[in-house]
């Protein structure tokens, strides 16, 4: 019962993953309209047949610009967790697997950087780096890179105990390539998880930096950008906030289902 | 005496020296575990030693710091081992990453763990072919699995492609001995080879150990608890006990007629000699621990020749003559019982 209901949200939250997915990476044939043709008679727009979503203030039609600002917003969380990833998954393994001063150091400065909140410490990130969509990624990157690490180090302290881990070593197996070719694809189910859930959230981050200003920059726009653009009309047409509102949620909330899902798999798996 | 010493640990070494080892374990919340207590090896090229002993005697503890693989952040190593003459205690570790696998390689006990459960088993066997004669992944592989074929796997094509898990534990040990002689290496150390095995198919592993590196020319260390294993496969034998080598000397002769009660002991617990109907033959009380200290002989509370002196002044370990030695101070009176 619990495990049908379960698969039924994970199904749907794969279903709308593909859909937004595809309608932000088919933006250029699919959208009906440049996302930045203004036409001020066209100026909030009620949704009809020609505008599927209604026009925001300026008279740029609203689903075109959503179509748009998702490519924004997944290219950009796609290399927030790529590099922050790659980063993490170095610095842990071996962290994990040499352990020494270099660990004990790491494992400091991560615990110090943990502390805060990922949020405020990319606020003050992009804040010293200025404003703009690269710096927006490099500093969630940055802040990203400490929980990955930490999960890839204690993965690895556990693996590192193995015997084939020991195996390895007495064939006299660099140290390199036990980290990334004998321990990594045995721990890469947890970072898969991992990857999975911090998805959702830099999406949620970088909606956040740019509602602040400090991600993407006009004339370019994201789905932060354009929450922070519909504030000026809330009360007339509150459709020009929720629809990039739902688009995060729907996104953030999916990647978490996914990336739960996973987990739980592989927990069955390995108590099997 | 240090040169009687050293003969007793057999042979003029050349390969292998090892002089005053002791390992011992950091512990946070006790002292030191100390699992080896000074013990002298020596092995030739080609060689074949056994060294035998319970569970807790130190013989994986001293082989392994043979191979440096012991973690340096709890471990203490101290003594010397020589490897081919050179102090492996001076090498950098990429130094020792060259030799492992190439000059000395190890079995381990459980080979179900010891491969990578995610990789097929024939790409492990081809990494390691690879890696020990600079192959591409091609011809190393068509190696590979000519290696599996000469060593007696059935269908090799098919179990090539199998995971860890989908293989029976003995020829996944198998499989784990061609990789660890895939570089021809000068000296094998097998860790209890046959100890997860079943039992049927531990003559087989066994023999497969001893063709292999027959064919190679490498030299054998075999680990084992059980002293029943070793009479016909090894040339000498060391019995290890609390982290000592008490006796060693040609395997025969020592199965023959032991000269330290512990090596009787060991002998006299084995299957098969008993009068039928009756218990089997245990060494009374147990082992001493890691943690413990014994200022006598640390066989002495369990041993049935014990003297007084046994029980304050620790035996050293005596040149007896032919190759052999005990570390027990009525090792030149006694007469003990072996087999065959």
């Amino acid at each position: 019962m619990k495990k049908s209901r379960g698969s039924v949200a994970v199904g749907a939250a794969g279903i709308l993953i593909t859909a937004i997915v595809l309608a932000s990476a088919l933006a250029p044939i699919a959208a009906p309209y440049d996302p930045d043709k203004q036409d001020l008679s066209a100026s909030l727009a009620r949704p009809s047949a020609a505008h599927v979503l209604g026009t925001d203030k300026l008279g740029r039609d609203l689903a075109s610009r959503l179509a748009y600002g998702g490519r924004t917003t997944l290219l950009s969380a796609l290399l927030v967790v790529a590099l922050s990833t790659a980063v993490g998954t170095a610095l842990g393994l071996a962290a994990g697997y040499k352990g020494g001063t270099f660990d004990s150091l790491l494992s400091r400065a991560f615990d110090v950087l943990l502390a805060f909140p990922a949020l405020l410490l990319a606020l003050v990130v992009a804040a010293a780096l200025g404003r703009g969509i690269e710096n927006a990624i490099a500093s969630l990157s940055v802040v990203y890179v400490p929980m990955i690490t930490r999960l890839m180090r204690s993965a690895c302290l556990v693996e590192r105990k193995l015997p084939y881990v020991e195996a390895g070593k007495a064939l006299g197996y660099s140290s390199a390539r036990i980290m990334f070719r004998h321990i990594l694809p045995n721990v890469a189910p947890l970072l898969l998880v991992q990857v999975a859930i911090d998805f959702g959230y830099s999406i949620l981050d970088l909606a956040a930096l740019s509602f602040l200003g400090l991600g993407v920059q006009p004339p370019v726009s994201d789905w932060g950008a354009m929450l922070a653009e519909s504030r000026d009309t809330l009360l007339i047409a509150p459709r020009l906030a929720l629809a990039p509102g739902l688009a995060i949620m729907i996104v953030v909330v999916s990647f978490n289902l996914l990336g739960d899902a996973l987990r739980e798999r592989l927990e069955t798996r390995k108590r099997a | 005496m240090n040169e009687a010493r050293r003969s007793t640990a057999l042979s003029g070494g050349g390969l292998l020296e090892i002089r005053g080892l002791e390992v011992s374990f950091d512990h946070e919340s006790s002292r030191p575990a100390r699992a080896v207590r000074g013990i002298d090896l020596a092995l030739g090229p080609g060689e074949s030693l056994a060294l035998v002993g319970e569970s807790g005697s130190g013989k994986t503890a001293a082989v392994k710091s043979i191979m440096r693989l012991h973690d340096r952040r709890n471990a203490r190593v101290s003594g010397s081992i020589l490897v081919e003459g050179r102090d492996i205690a001076a090498l950098s570790e990429r130094d020792m990453e060259g030799l492992r696998g190439r000059v000395i390689s190890m079995i381990f006990q459980d080979p179900m763990t010891s491969l990578n459960p995610v990789f097929r088993v024939g790409y492990q066997v081809a990494e390691a072919v690879s890696r020990a004669r600079g192959l591409a992944r091609r011809p190393a592989r068509a190696e590979a699995l000519a290696l599996f074929a000469k060593a007696g796997m059935p269908s090799p094509e098919i179990l090539f492609r199998r995971y860890p898990h989908e293989f029976s534990g003995g020829m996944l040990q198998r499989a784990m001995i061609l990789i660890a002689l895939a570089a021809s290496p000068r000296l094998l150390i097998a860790d209890e080879p046959t100890t997860a095995l079943d039992v049927t198919v531990q003559a087989q592993i066994l023999q497969l150990i001893e063709e292999q590196r027959r064919a190679l020319g490498t030299a054998l260390i075999l680990v084992t608890h059980d002293i029943g294993v070793v009479a016909e496969r090894t040339e000498r034998a060391a019995v290890m006990y609390a982290g000592r080598i008490v006796e060693a000397g040609p395997t025969v002769e020592l199965l023959k007629a032991p000269r330290h009660p512990y090596t009787e002991g060991l002998l006299d617990s084995l299957p098969g000699r008993e009068v039928r109907g009756a218990r089997l033959r245990t060494i009374e009380g147990s082992a001493p621990g890691v943690f413990e200290e014994h200022p006598g002989c640390p066989f002495a509370p369990r041993c049935r020749y014990v003297a007084h002196r046994c029980r304050s002044e620790a035996p050293a370990f005596a040149y007896l003559g032919a190759g052999r030695g005990a570390a027990c101070h009525r090792a030149g009176e006694l007469s003990l019982r072996g087999i065959g």
